[in-house]
């Protein structure tokens, strides 16, 4: 199992049914929107989740990208390690930072997702 | 996730549409509490939908706007990303302030929700009864109207509570401070609060619509609302305005113009500012003439105007025909709507007006999950895919310029994290 940070709209939280949520708080709207982009309902949460890696790979890969068609940001530098769904990372494409701060972008593609949830999972493991 | 998306004027809403919406949604904005729609969500698409209109109606926002509309056309041409201007991190910062223009720009989006939604509904929808009723020693009842009570409970404390309601709580704390308002009523805390209460939900729409039509809408809202705590005669003046029985659909008719000439636009002069200037002024004169989806909304103001000369002259008929029902009500929403047509803008929470501009000035695209609502329009609104919208060049259009700007955010995200402008090319 592990503890990450995730930021995620208010909406989708409740759609995602984690159990183990140690933290919630508010992310104003200040941050994490640059230009004039959008106008929200509520502004998004921050969320301390403990979750096993292959749940994580999971909802990275079938729910977020595929399913949701969004982009998503995984930051391995940070402790917890940091995942945003809403941090403008163009949709269908993942993007990675590792330990070291390198960063790669990873195009989503249907035919390849075990091939990406192999990688994701090495990041993640590496690490832990 | 909810959200209305600034630049490309599309409102997205992350549930399946309901059926009964797919017919077309100017139906939605005459009834918006229509359980054919659904609970919270229909709360969600009213409060995407004003933040369409404010764009529409605030000067401010569409110079914010027409920024960053800027910002994508220079990409195009040059391959190169802007750094935010100064206009646009004016509207994103607190600038020293207790609020940004963004808080309060959200802070207005939520006093419509929570008003036409009914917040004793809201209470109920988000299981805060037990609650309220403890904190209050009050019972909630939805049945006629909504007490002050429930409608500042759900402000200050409601589930959905955050940075977005931090304007209302500014101006209740600030009319409490008013010693004016405290002698009214001879000190008796419980009548402060009430009248507190009222007097914050009577003046924040005037006073925030007028502060959006002007460069600083944060310095114009503060400042209003501290002339009024100091100025005892104005108070007076409300007061003796309100008619007897709560109906605040008609206090808000009833006192605009005063509101608006005497407090927001002396406001406005001593700070040498013009009158309101509205977004769909700073559309038409200014770059936004050539964004795709706003420019196609300035004609429809003048359909705007006609259709309430149209309501104005049913009203005389009606009266002519011995029809007295609600006279005065329906009397000051002719007559309001017919002298300042951006009052209407100000006040979406009157169900006619919110009808009309359903009609009128409906969002050009709902993205749900599983269907994209492009309203349907008996008004051709003349754009440069000069189609209404619902038909194929509208949509595809919508669709070409929804690229454009994921091409745009797709750069200007790579370049922010230090990547190649095509780190995120398709």
């Amino acid at each position: 199992m592990n503890k990450i940070e995730l930021q995620i709209s208010r909406d989708d939280l409740e759609k995602e049914g984690f159990e183990n949520i140690e933290e919630t708080k508010s992310i104003s709207l200040n941050e994490n929107n640059t230009g004039m982009r959008h106008a929200h309902f509520v502004d998004p949460i921050s969320v301390i989740a403990v979750i096993s890696t292959a749940l994580l790979v999971e909802k990275i890969v079938d729910h977020w990208l595929r399913s949701q068609e969004e982009g998503v940001q995984v930051d391995l530098r940070k402790d917890p390690p940091f995942i945003s769904r809403i941090a403008g990372v163009p949709y269908g494409f993942l993007m990675v930072i590792d330990i070291n701060g390198n960063v790669e972008n990873i195009k989503y593609d249907y035919d390849k997702r075990s091939d990406l949830k192999d990688v994701l999972n090495k990041y993640i493991e590496k690490a832990s | 996730m909810s959200q209305f998306d600034y630049l490309t004027a599309r409102i997205r809403i992350p549930i399946n549409c309901p059926d009964e919406l797919k017919n077309g949604i100017a139906q939605f904005y005459a009834d918006p509490n229509n359980k054919q729609w659904g609970d919270h969500y229909s709360r969600v698409l009213y409060h995407e939908t004003i933040h369409f209109w404010q764009v529409l109606s605030s000067g401010y926002i569409a110079n914010v706007l027409s920024n960053e509309w800027l910002r994508l056309l220079w990409f195009e041409t040059n391959n190169e990303i802007k750094p935010v201007t100064d206009q646009i991190m004016h509207f994103r910062e607190r600038n020293s302030q207790p609020f940004s223009p963004q808080e309060l720009a959200e802070c207005w989006a939520r006093f419509w929700d929570v008003h036409t939604r009914n917040p004793e509904t809201i209470l109920a929808e988000e299981g805060l009864v037990q609650d309220y009723m403890e904190s209050l020693n009050t019972v909630p009842n939805n049945k006629y109207g909504y007490s002050g009570e429930a409608y500042d409970y759900l402000m200050l404390k409601g589930n959905q509570y955050s940075t977005y309601e931090a304007p209302y709580k500014w101006l209740l704390k600030s009319l409490s401070k008013s010693q004016y308002i405290v002698t009214m009523v001879n000190n008796n805390p419980e009548h402060v609060k009430k009248l507190v209460s009222y007097l914050a939900v009577l003046i924040f729409p005037v006073v925030v619509h007028g502060a959006f039509g002007s460069k600083d809408p944060v310095l114009i809202y503060k400042a209003c609302i501290n002339e009024l705590i100091n100025n005892k005669g104005m108070l007076n003046e409300i007061i003796s305005k309100k008619p007897p029985g709560g109906r605040i659909n008609l206090d808000w008719l009833n006192s605009w113009e005063y509101l608006k000439n005497e407090l927001v636009a002396k406001v406005l002069r001593h700070n040498n500012m013009p009158d309101f200037t509205s977004g769909l002024d700073v559309i038409s004169r200014g770059h936004l003439i050539g964004h795709p989806i706003y420019a196609s909304y300035i004609n429809q103001i003048s359909k705007l105007k006609i259709r309430f000369e149209l309501e104005n002259k049913g009203l005389e008929d009606s009266v002519s025909n011995g029809n007295l029902e609600d006279l005065d009500y329906r009397f000051h929403i002719c007559f309001l709507a017919n002298d300042d047509v951006w009052a209407v803008f100000g006040q979406p929470g009157q169900p006619n007006y919110r009808m009309i501009l359903g009609e009128i000035m409906k969002p050009p695209m709902i993205e749900f999950d599983d269907f994209i609502l492009y309203p349907n329009s008996v008004e051709n609104i003349e754009s440069q895919y000069n189609k209404e919208p619902g038909s194929d060049s509208w949509q595809n259009g919508m669709k070409e310029f929804i690229h454009r700007v994921d091409q745009f955010r797709s750069a200007e995200f790579a370049v922010q994290n230090g990547l190649s402008i095509d780190a995120f090319a398709r």
